[in-house]
């Protein structure tokens, strides 16, 4: 069963990846269902137990998509939206990193443009909000952090305390808190009583109920029909009421 | 004692004359520190905390000059009285204070019979929620206001290192008692009558018999056991307590890194050759005790 929105104890981390795309996973595993050894699918079925095999939970983290191509935001705000997508998964994986690294080992690590070349002041606001760009440095924070994760990878013995909050409103699936994370962490090590974790749902998290994994009944969530004014597909339901 | 049982080393030679007593904090300067030969720091039983000069000198314990810039203060909505805030910098660096952790609530190293032992962790003085010798005042011209030999700050001493070191070490630090009092309501003056203070009650404290003083050693080792290496790590949580506001007295805890574990213990228990004071300081103790009879001043004052 995969870890859900909700505060975990003793996890480690299974996998550290990017794959094709740049969406870097990362596979939370229980340390409690470690070191169980993983049986063929054949014997799995073939078993005459029931057989619980811990795959983890994979938690994505996706590169930013940039603006839409209709947006009519300004030229700045475009480029302050990009920055933000980039330093929410840039401070999750140093997040991360920081359970294992000092920050004297991290300085200058991680180098979201390195290999980019034509980015200056003068033009940033252009060109950060480019795709390929966007891409391009999604794959170098990836690719450091899956560098620097490898040593640490599928090691039980590095357990931690995990929070997972809800995606959205309508998607009760769990994700990594993405901002603030000095003063509200989503990781610690599990060395840390837990009458001293830091690991809390902040007030505006509880407020808007990111700490739920309640999924949203089908009949309450806006359907793809719904015209822009919120107006309710029509339907004999709609029409005509239950 | 518990401390060999906790590190499960080898053994501790015993030792010689334990604490003891003398005329105070408020005595001679030599007096509230310990011997300045030995790495430790003297804890009186009013709390005040203080180290000794070799503690000063391997640990960089002692407060440094600043440079100190005013920088304003943005304006609120409303203000027009531009406000400014010191900013200190510290080109000799900072120094460094103290961390105290108590190792029953040190997850990675309580023992499950609940014993345990004090360490210290030197950590630099701008970082948070240092322990001991972590701040002072400073003059307008980056002086600091007091030096760590004579600062002698309470208020960790009081809340948290005397309970732990009588819990962990057995010590018994002296109380003195105190007689209960009625809460007094004050009065404002008036014609030919002085005003009188309001005073809370005071509840009776019994006296106890104890130490005015017990020295610290901060030490490396014990025995064989390599207390810096087998402890010290690049990233240490300290545990902590949350001081102010509404989690006052919470657990707590605060990422130390590169962080240096030592040893934190009575000296006369750890230090095969410690002695409270150095010769000569006894002996000027002694003659200001002798001096300070009533009968012997006089003797002295009127031959």
């Amino acid at each position: 069963m995969s870890l859900g929105v909700g505060i975990h104890d003793n996890v480690f981390i299974g996998e550290a990846s990017m794959d094709d795309k740049a969406v870097i996973l990362i596979t939370f595993n229980e340390v409690s269902k470690a070191g169980k050894e993983k049986k063929s699918l054949f014997a799995q079925a073939a078993s005459s137990e029931v057989e619980n095999v811990d795959e983890g939970t994979r938690l994505m983290l996706f590169p930013s998509t940039g603006p839409k191509e209709d947006s009519t935001d300004s030229q700045e705000k475009k480029a302050k939206r990009a920055v933000a997508d980039i330093n929410k998964v840039k401070g999750q994986c140093l997040h991360i990193l920081e359970q294992f690294y000092t920050k004297d080992d991290l300085k200058d690590k991680m180098q979201p443009f390195a290999g980019i070349a034509g980015i200056d002041d003068n033009n940033f606001e252009t060109e950060v909000i480019k795709k390929e760009i966007l891409l391009q440095v999604q794959r170098n924070i990836g690719r450091t952090f899956v560098q620097m994760m490898a040593p640490f990878v599928n090691k039980p013995e590095h357990a931690f305390r995990l929070l997972l909050i809800r995606q959205s409103k309508d998607k009760h699936f769990a994700t990594l808190r993405g901002t603030y994370l000095d003063d509200q962490p989503f990781i610690e090590p599990m060395a840390i009583p837990k009458e001293a974790s830091k690991l809390k749902f902040s007030p505006w998290e509880l407020a808007n109920g990111y700490d739920s994994a309640m999924p949203i009944p089908k009949a309450d969530k806006p359907s793809a029909g719904t015209g822009e004014s919120g107006a309710a597909p029509i339907s004999a339901a709609n029409v005509f009421g239950n | 004692m518990s401390l060999l049982k906790f590190l499960q080393s080898s053994t501790v030679e015993e030792v010689v004359p334990g604490t003891r007593a003398s005329s105070g904090p408020t005595g001679p300067r030599k007096q509230r520190q310990p011997n300045p030969s030995i790495v430790a720091v003297r804890l009186w039983r009013d709390g005040s905390v203080y180290p000794s000069a070799a503690a000063i000198a391997k640990f960089d314990l002692g407060y440094k000059d600043a440079v100190i810039t005013k920088e304003p203060i943005p304006l609120k909505e409303g203000e027009t009285e531009q406000k400014t805030k010191n900013v200190y910098d510290f080109p000799n660096g900072t120094g460094n204070g103290f961390d105290v952790v108590d190792s029953r609530v040190w997850e990675q190293f309580k023992a499950a019979d609940g014993s345990g032992m004090l360490f210290v962790v030197p950590t630099p003085k701008n970082a948070a929620k240092v322990d001991l010798f972590g701040t002072t005042n400073y003059n307008d011209d980056g002086t600091p206001k007091s030096t760590v030999e004579d600062q002698g700050a309470k208020t960790f001493g009081k809340d948290v290192l005397i309970s732990a070191v009588e819990e962990l070490y057995g010590v018994v630090f002296k109380v003195d008692a105190v007689e209960a009092q009625a809460a007094v309501i004050g009065t404002p003056a008036a014609d030919d009558i002085e005003a009188v203070k309001s005073r809370a009650a005071v509840e009776a404290v019994a006296g106890v018999d104890g130490v005015e003083y017990v020295d610290l050693a901060i030490f490396d080792k014990l025995g064989d056991f390599d207390i810096v290496k087998t402890y010290s790590k690049n990233i240490l949580h300290v545990p902590k307590r949350v001081i102010r506001g509404k989690d006052a007295g919470k657990s707590d805890y605060i990422r130390r890194e590169n962080a240096v574990v030592y040893g934190f213990a009575p000296a006369s228990e750890v230090l095969a050759d410690y002695a409270a004071d150095t010769e000569e300081e006894t002996e000027a103790t002694e003659q200001v005790v002798e001096v300070e009879s009533a009968t012997e001043l006089n003797g002295v004052l009127n031959p």
